[in-house]
């Protein structure tokens, strides 16, 4: 769970932290922007579309009306004409009484009425729609009449279209009466002669690419007023309903409604697109109002987020300045508002922080001064030390000796003892003041940094020792001692002692042995000197390392208890540590650790420090 | 040129006066030693002034055992006279001193000292260290011709 959490953190849309402040703001202006944009324009192009297209569907539903209207205008004017026909008194006494001269003076009549060139047929029915007289040249079928009558049968309209040949022709129908009584039927045939141009007329008069289609009410029969077309779809869902279907050009509403006085039904159908023409001229609108709405407002949500970080940036870098170690940098921001108090507070805790480091600076370099000065009372000390004390005793001991020269033939061996007393205690406190000196001297002394061959600085030591002890043969084996970086003369001090430790230590014994090797650690390495000789008791140990404390007497082993302190002493300047492993009789065993190179970096810094408090280091 | 000085003692500490002369003495070499007590004398000695100034500049020591820490003026100082001065620069100079401070051996170096000696505490080590000095400034050496012959 807790390794998949970085993952998760990653995919998180709200890693937009990563992003500056001046990359975030306008993202966010831009993208609230959109989402308003996107939201706002649907739910209107939305809304718009839905007026649209109910404004539509009324102005289709008023058209079809009105056209239903005019065309049933024209049919009652046309039936009109043809009751004007039927009631004609040679057709009325025809039908009242048909005997040959009625039917010569009807038929004159149905002749006559040809001479408009508009009627190619013209027939009188009884009432039951059988025919009884016709005229003109226009053939039909033999019970078209019936049909044409049925359902129909006392009042003047158009009847169905009825397609011959290459025209479309419609009967005109006018019941004949007496006194209210209907008699018969006269049908007045006319063809459709409407031509291209007026169907265009019409079309564009309803506009919105309408289409306009007459049909029979029966559904039988449809025709564009020009050439008889296949029925529209959806002729049978009834009449006076919306209808929605395809067309190759698009989706399209459709509205029939009946015409009076005929039996013809008006269809018009008006294409949805442009109907929606506006709404969708209105989305466009919305696109491109909402894409430089998002371009403007993301450039002012820059432009705001660019006065905002740009004195940000300013401060950063001046703070990054300070972290960098640069008091001295200051912002200039000359602003009222919080921006501008910020940059003010910056300022001030600038110049506090500047003041404090140049106190401070003051202060160490003062303290410094201080302590430059203790330290050369310190040496001044030292040099009385060496050179004062030495003097009176060298006077005891010059007088002790010629009073031994002198007047050694008249001494008795109790005086003998005394003198030598003397003379071995003046060169015990010599050797102690020698000890001191070189011990206080290394504080301030200078710790150089060279590369050792700790091996022949280890041997050149036995080999220096071992005259020391004429009279006495030591085995000494010096295994492989690693390279070390430190000061060769302090670190020559560090094997003289300890193995001049180790001799005198084990100078009382017959075989005595001394061993000096290394090993390599982590840190560092260390470096050991065992030996076969008094050794301690370990529950001293401490005391070992201290000024002046010593484990053995005078009289078993010399010596002023300064050296082991001075070990201790160069190898905290080394950065090193000392311990040692003994047992009384069992020998003892001194091993000292120096760190490694990559420590070096620390040990340098410290010895910088401690050598710019301490001042310059003046022991050869 | 008879009865030449050989060894000119600067000390101001009587002791180790008392012990540089029995010491050059036991080898044979205090004859002709002078001892005087601090730097002022020493240059009156040396530039034949004030209470030496019958003494004439012609006869300078074969040797100057030149102590640092002394009243009035100081070894180094005196060193420096004797080295600056054409009549006196060719003295062998030793110095001899309690003091192993650094900056008494660097400054007497670069003066030209001829050598310099830490006088050791113990009177057996003193003792030899003056009569070896003594055996090689006064015998050993061969010491410059004098300005004069």
């Amino acid at each position: 769970m807790e390794e998949k959490r970085p993952i998760l953190s990653k995919l998180s849309p709200f890693s937009l932290r990563k992003l500056s402040i001046r990359q975030q703001l306008p993202l966010l202006i831009c993208l609230l922007l959109t989402v308003l944009m996107a939201v706002f324009g649907t739910v209107s192009y939305m809304a718009v579309r839905r007026a649209a297209l109910g404004i539509g569907q009324q102005r289709l539903v008023t058209l079809t009306q009105q056209l239903s209207t005019m065309f049933q205008q024209s049919a009652r004017k046309l039936a009109g004409a043809t009751q004007a026909l039927a009631n004609q008194p040679a057709v009325v006494h025809y039908l009242e009484a048909p005997d040959t001269t009625t039917a010569s003076g009807a038929q004159e009549v149905l002749r006559k009425s040809l001479a408009d060139p508009q009627t190619v047929r013209t027939e009188l029915l009884d009432l039951q729609g059988r025919q009884l007289l016709s005229a003109g040249n226009m053939k039909v079928r033999p019970d078209v009449n019936k049909e044409i009558l049925n359902g129909k049968p006392d009042s003047n309209f158009v009847g169905g279209f009825y397609p011959a040949g290459d025209s479309i022709y419609a009967p005109l129908i006018a019941t004949v009466t007496r006194d209210k009584k209907p008699l018969g039927y006269l049908i007045r045939w006319q063809p459709l002669r409407t031509k291209p141009k007026d169907v265009e007329q019409f079309t564009q008069l309803i506009g919105a690419g309408a289409v306009l289609y007459f049909g029979n009410s029966d559904g039988s029969f449809w025709t564009n007023l020009l050439k008889p077309v296949a029925a529209p779809p959806l002729a049978a869902e009834g009449l006076r309903k919306t209808v929605n279907y395809k067309r190759p050009n698009g989706e399209v509403i459709a509205f029939s409604m009946p015409i009076g006085s005929s039996k013809w039904i008006v269809r018009v159908e008006l294409s949805q697109g442009l109907l929606l023409e506006t709404a969708t001229r209105f989305l466009y609108w919305m696109i491109g109002l909402g894409v430089l709405l998002i371009i403007t407002g993301s450039f002012i949500a820059w432009l705001i987020s660019r006065n905002f970080t740009r004195p940000l940036n300013h401060l950063m870098r001046a703070t990054a300045a300070i972290a960098a170690g640069d008091y001295s940098s200051s912002v200039t921001i000359h602003r009222k508002d919080e921006i501008g108090n910020l940059a003010d507070s910056f300022n001030s805790m600038t110049t506090r922080v500047r003041q404090a480091q140049e106190n401070l600076e003051s202060k160490v370099r003062s303290r410094t001064e201080e302590l430059e000065a203790v330290n050369r009372e310190l040496e001044a000390f030292s040099y009385s030390v060496s050179h004062d004390l030495r003097a009176p005793l060298r006077a005891v001991s010059g007088y002790a000796m010629m009073l031994k020269e002198d007047y050694e033939d008249r001494f008795d061996d109790e005086a003998k003892r005394i003198t030598d007393n003397i003379l071995s205690n003046v060169k015990m406190m010599g050797r102690l003041i020698d000890d001191l000196i070189a011990f206080s001297r290394l504080g301030k002394r200078e710790v150089k940094r060279n590369v050792i061959d700790m091996k022949a600085l280890a041997e050149g030591c036995v080999a220096e020792l071992s005259a020391t002890w004429p009279e006495k043969e030591f085995d000494i084996a010096i295994g492989s001692l690693p390279d070390c970086r430190g000061d060769s003369d302090l670190l020559k001090q560090v094997w003289l002692n300890l193995i001049g430790n180790a001799m005198k230590y084990s100078s009382k014994k017959t075989d005595a042995r001394i061993f000096i090797g290394a090993s390599k650690e982590a840190e560092g390495t260390v470096y050991h000197v065992r030996d076969n000789g008094a050794g301690f008791d370990m529950k001293y140990a401490d005391k070992l390392f201290k000024v002046f404390q010593r484990l053995h007497s005078q009289d078993e082993f010399e010596g002023t208890g300064v050296g082991l302190a001075l070990v201790k002493r160069i190898l905290d300047k080394h950065r090193g540590t000392i311990r040692a492993e003994s047992s009384p009789g069992q020998g003892a065993v001194f091993y000292f650790e120096l760190p490694n190179d990559k420590q070096e970096l620390n040990f340098n810094l410290y010895a910088q420090s401690s050598r710019s408090i301490a001042g310059r280091g003046q022991y050869p | 040129m008879h009865n030449q000085v050989e060894v000119l003692l600067v000390e101001d500490n009587i002791h180790d006066a008392e012990m540089t002369t029995r010491a050059l003495k036991k080898v044979n070499l205090a004859n002709n030693l002078v001892h005087v007590k601090d730097g002022e004398e020493a240059l009156d000695f040396i530039f034949a002034r004030g209470k030496f100034k019958d003494r004439g500049t012609d006869n300078p020591p074969k040797v100057i055992l030149l102590d640092i820490k002394m009243p009035k003026v100081d070894g180094i100082e005196v060193l420096r006279q004797i080295k600056s001065k054409e009549v006196s620069k060719s003295i062998p100079v030793v110095i001899m001193t309690s003091s192993k401070e650094e900056q008494d051996v660097i400054s007497s170096y670069s003066l030209g000292v001829n050598s310099y000696v830490v006088k050791p505490v113990d009177f057996d080590g003193f003792a030899r260290a003056v009569s070896q000095l003594g055996m090689y400034w006064l015998l050993t050496n061969q010491p410059p011709m004098p300005a004069s012959m």
